[in-house]
């Protein structure tokens, strides 16, 4: 064992928190004991080929402290309705639930659980990640989240902020569980945004599930802008009934080692399923996508689209895997991952995969590694553009198409976020 | 189209089950070092073979079964399987008509022009009864351009030295679990050497034959092509109807040294089992190729044959300005898994290479491509293109892709292109109404479908290769 499984062993055989029901506490002891049996991924697993947690070992993570530490330089609160997580944990001080529509429960998974636990329990179980590290580690570990439950026919306008903020202090590692559950009920709509970031060097490792009913509509965003010292992995899985639709939008910035893997179920026919991804790595940054989607009934639709732009050395990895299963006839899905290169040393590894068993469907997929293309340099040159600034605006071009994908609220902050992270992506702010 | 034709048409009998009886000097079941050393031995081996056999076979010990292919088998027992079956009696065979009259029967049957009087095509032929090749035609003709062909026992006695250069240079002992197995106890297979900027005057072609019962067919080929050389080879594989599932685990290695042309098609054939699935043989197999500078490799397989086949014949360009093809047509009818594909591994710069992979399902048929594109750190201006299609019949059956590509160069281009569909209603329908049966109809557009692999094969094979595809699909679709 190395010292980051060590160190959550630990953690594990620490007593659960007293008062918790008893079908949490068999959750709890269940996830300690596959943990035990699983231990961290490493690159011999065939799911993490490419993207090794080495990093991740030598860190001893202490179980993160709830705390009202300061927000990390240059990060503002969004607008209300929004819950604030420090290490994990509500913080009551910075959470504001105002603007609501009535009916809709948005709170503390926590509260939900000891309040309600009947109807918390028959969801909250792994899900697709069965036999999943992380999952598991979460199950043993997860302390709060974000508990939507929307009755049916009941939409929530504005976006829902969850900011997951991980703080941790000067020479000790610390490691945060965030779990959220979003239950929509027949026809109900939200838009649910989360925000990752803090400071330190932590592991953030956030599983998030959703549970669609018929016709209803759910966009998660996750705006993911870590700590250069942080690990983060967010598990996303996704369970949707007929005639749903579920977009997740990830924009991936920070982190020295960020893993996405998302996992949907269309269950139901007629379902929608989009999985649009934008990163932007630099340095040693190592970026990871994961997205698996498992048509298993007829006239579903899915669309996956991961966008790279990689300088330094960083590394980005995709794995897109779409499953038709027998039956699931109709099915229309695609998988397309494009990767700019902007540097001699940065690498892509990109696996775009589909598993078909029924007969009927309409099925592609498509990746590409490229540069900046030089004929439209040479066009912005002429046109009196310098060099760096030509190249900043055709990488920015590249980014824009995912950024203008999200919803207008969130669209702006991201927009600045993204072109902070560009090579010469000041010359763009001066610009706009 | 009526339950009854269907029927008909995918219970038609394996055209090559018949057993030939032949007596046959076997080795007890099993594996272990005394094995080897009696395969060793029975072929008169120089030592650095037995060695290189000895520690292969260590490795191999060491090793686990792969479990990744998107194919399930109950495990293979490695104990029951017989490592060493020869025709006997053996005796050193001065011309063609000295040859077991039961074998030349049994290829004739194959339809192998073996004796030289019958043949029409320019072949070469070296023929593989079970684990032991038994004849070699135009041998003295290919003498005369200092080409050598035939056995690699024959090989082995007569050109130890380039045995021991290139054997084991693409494909290591231990490189995976099967060629580690294949490494300890491959009995024969073929050897070719085409000298410098020679042009291999005819095609060199290898028929494979697994016969006896419980034997697993082990067999290696090299093939060497020297500076400027150009040659094209042919691999055919038939096995008679058993119940059991048979094992076979070769290893093919191509050495195309600066300039040189290897041009390697395979039509494989073997028993694929009944329609539930039973018996069949396991078709393991890994075949590599290293191309130095400005080599071109080429590989063109249809595979129609074997339970499982797991195969993925790979071209490592060293060489700057090496170019390496792979083009393939796999079908996987009745209860057939095919896990198969290629490997593109670009060292050298403007290194180029280009996949084709057709896809066939059909019936409860199991079908994947799984390949690897990686452009190395140094690979500067290299290109791929990829095209992977399925076409499904029926909807019983599965069609999977895996591809991995890994970019390590800002320079390269990689593009990787998938489709899956299934014939089209309107297709049929427009045969149909032209006057065309249904089978007839559904043969043309599969063979529609796999001619752009189709095309890259020698035409002795193509005519062979279309028949095969239209005889293992007709009457699929219901």
């Amino acid at each position: 064992m190395n010292r980051a499984e060590e160190s959550l062993q630990a953690a594990l055989a620490r007593p659960a928190p007293a008062g918790e029901p008893g079908f949490l506490a068999a959750l709890r002891r269940a996830g300690a004991d596959d943990f035990g049996r699983l231990l961290l991924p490493t690159t011999r697993h065939e799911e993490w080929r490419y993207t090794s947690l080495a990093g991740l070992a030598d860190l001893a993570l202490a179980p993160a402290e709830p705390g009202a530490a300061a927000l990390p330089a240059g990060f503002a609160l969004p607008p209300a309705p929004r819950l604030v997580l420090v290490n994990g944990r509500i913080d009551p001080s910075r959470t504001d639930l105002a603007g609501l529509p009535p009916g809709a429960r948005v709170g503390s998974l926590a509260a939900a659980i000891r309040e309600r636990p009947g109807a918390v329990e028959p969801l909250l179980g792994r899900g697709p990640f069965g036999d999943h590290a992380f999952a598991a580690l979460s199950d043993a570990l997860f302390a709060d989240g974000l508990h939507l439950e929307l009755p049916a026919g009941v939409a929530v306008e504005a976006p829902i902020h969850v900011v997951h903020l991980t703080l941790a202090g000067a020479g000790q590692a610390v490691g945060a569980f965030p779990r959220s559950l979003l239950l929509l009920g027949e026809a109900a709509r939200a838009v649910v945004v989360e925000h990752w970031t803090g400071s330190g060097s932590y592991l953030a490792a956030g599983l998030t599930q959703a549970s669609l009913g018929e016709r209803s509509a759910l966009e998660l965003v996750r705006v993911q802008d870590e700590a250069p010292g942080a690990f983060h992995v967010g598990l996303v899985g996704v369970s949707q009934l007929g005639g749903s639709r579920f977009t997740s939008r990830s924009v991936a910035l920070g982190a020295r080692l960020a893993r996405v893997e998302t996992r949907a179920v269309l269950a139901g026919e007629e379902t929608e399923n989009h999985v649009d991804g934008l990163y932007v790595a630099s340095g040693s940054q190592v970026h990871d996508h994961f997205i698996h989607v498992d048509h298993a009934r007829p006239h579903g639709l899915s669309r996956e689209w991961v966008k790279g732009i990689l300088d330094g050395s960083a590394r980005g990895v995709f794995t897109g895997r779409v499953l038709v299963r027998a039956g699931a006839q109709k099915t229309d899905a695609s998988q397309v991952s494009s990767n700019l290169l902007l540097s001699e040393e940065a690498t892509v590894d990109t696996r775009p995969q589909l598993e078909i068993l029924a007969d009927d469907v309409k099925c592609s997929h498509g990746g590409t590694v490229g540069q900046l293309d030089e004929d439209a340099l040479f066009y912005l040159r002429s046109r009196g553009l310098d060099r760096a600034t030509a190249r900043a605006l055709l990488t920015w071009a590249f980014a824009a198409e995912m950024v203008e994908r999200l919803p207008a609220p969130v669209r702006e902050g991201v927009r600045r976020l993204v072109t902070a992270r560009l090579p010469d992506g000041a010359r763009l702010q001066e610009a706009a | 189209m009526s339950q009854d034709a269907l029927r008909e048409l995918t219970e038609q009998k394996y055209k090559y089950g018949f057993v030939t009886d032949v007596e046959a000097d076997q080795a007890p079941p099993g594996l272990n070092e005394e094995i080897i050393r009696l395969i060793s031995r029975k072929k008169g081996e120089p030592q650095f073979l037995l060695d290189w056999r000895l520690k292969a076979y260590k490795h191999w010990l060491t090793m686990e079964e792969p479990r990744w292919a998107y194919v399930h088998y109950r495990p293979i027992d490695y104990q029951s399987i017989v490592y060493y079956s020869a025709p006997r009696p053996k005796k050193q065979l001065g011309s063609i008509d000295e040859v077991d009259p039961e074998l030349r029967k049994a290829f004739e049957k194959l339809g192998i022009p073996l004796a030289e009087q019958q043949r029409i095509s320019n072949v070469a032929v070296d023929a593989v009864f079970d684990s032991v090749s038994v004849a070699t035609t135009y041998k003295a003709k290919l003498a005369e351009k200092g080409v050598i062909f035939g056995s690699f026992s024959e090989a082995v006695q007569h050109h130890p030295e380039l045995i021991e250069r290139f054997l084991g240079s693409v494909v290591p002992a231990g490189d995976n679990f099967f060629a580690a197995l294949n490494s300890a106890v491959f009995s024969d297979g073929s050897f070719a050497y085409i000298p410098k900027g020679v042009r291999c005057p005819m095609e060199l072609s290898t028929y494979f034959r697994i016969n006896a019962e419980n034997t697993g067919q082990f067999e290696r080929t090299l093939i060497v092509a020297d500076e400027g050389s150009h040659v094209s080879y042919l691999e055919g594989c038939t096995a008679p109807m058993r119940d059991e599932n048979q094992l076979h685990a070769a290893v093919v290695e191509l050495v195309a040294l600066p300039g040189a042309e290897i041009k390697y098609s395979t039509v494989q054939n073997w028993y694929p089992g009944d329609a539930e699935g039973r018996g069949g043989i396991f078709n393991f197999v890994t075949k590599r190729a290293k191309a130095m500078e400005r080599a071109k490799v080429s590989w063109t397989q249809v595979e129609t044959g074997s339970a499982i086949t797991w195969k993925y014949p790979s071209c490592i360009l060293q060489g700057d300005d090496s170019v390496g093809e792979f083009y393939s047509v796999a079908l996987a009818n009745n209860r057939q898994q095919a896990d198969t594909g290629t490997k593109m591994i670009h060292v050298g710069k403007r290194t180029r290479s280009t996949i084709v992979s057709k896809g066939i399902s059909a019936g409860h048929g199991q079908n994947a491509y799984r390949g690897l594109v990686r452009i190395g750190k140094n690979a500067t201006g290299a290109r791929n293109y990829s095209q992977c299609d399925s076409l499904l019949i029926g909807d019983q059956c599965g069609a999977h892709t895996f591809p991995y590509i890994e970019v390590k160069n800002p320079t390269a281009k990689v593009e990787h292109e998938a489709t899956t569909s299934r014939i089209a209603e309107d297709q049929l329908f427009y045969c149909r109404q032209r006057g065309l049966s249904q089978e007839d109809a559904v043969s043309m557009i599969v063979n529609g479908f796999a001619r752009q692999v189709l095309k890259e094969l020698p035409m002795e094979f193509a005519v062979e290769a279309q028949k095969l595809l239209g005889m293992s699909l007709e009457g699929s679709v219901g």
